[in-house]
């Protein structure tokens, strides 16, 4: 009994290095931001998900901006996703 | 004879431009968008017929964007049935 629980908390020694918090900071806020920023691509007017929405790009208007920033041409509004 | 010669001496004044710009395809690649263009004329055709003039807008468009090769193969797809979007209205 003694011995198991001994086992157990050498086990989370080992795993959960206290020394190794910066790398756990380091590749947690790299993987949130590489899956913030696969979600942002997948919010593209180019992305089919549902068959409701077959045509994403027919939503954009002529004065709607789908990019980032706008450099060379005066866009009224951002365009944004409304139906999935 | 003069009035050929004066009929002669005013040259055809021709209007070059290319497909303006268009929102939903704000990107270098223009491939949607000739496929598209080719997708709306051919509706606009089967809605209104042949000799609706707005139509026309859409034939200059994928004329412009769509290179020949692709064209030609559109329409040898359209005529087998093999076209892969819905041409209907």
């Amino acid at each position: 009994m003694v011995a198991a629980q001994v086992a157990r908390r050498s086990l989370m020694k080992q795993w959960f290095a206290i020394e190794a918090i910066p790398i756990y900071v380091i590749l947690g806020g790299a993987l949130s931001g590489a899956s913030w920023y696969l979600y942002r691509l997948g919010t593209r007017p180019d992305i089919i998900w549902t068959r409701k929405n077959p045509e994403p790009w027919q939503s954009v208007k002529q004065n709607e901006n789908t990019k980032f920033m706008a450099i060379n041409r005066e866009f009224d509004r951002k365009w944004t996703r409304e139906k999935l | 004879m003069s009035a050929d010669a004066k009929a002669q001496e005013q040259p055809v004044k021709r209007v070059l431009q290319t497909v303006g710009f268009d929102a939903r395809f704000p990107n270098q690649n223009q491939t949607k968008h000739c496929f598209q263009s080719y997708i709306d004329y051919h509706k606009c055709i089967n809605a209104k017929g042949e000799d609706f003039a707005p139509c026309k807008q859409f034939s200059r468009a994928y004329k412009s964007l769509c290179p020949n090769d692709w064209i030609s193969r559109f329409d040898e797809q359209r005529e087998a049935g093999t076209f892969p979007a819905s041409l209907e209205p």
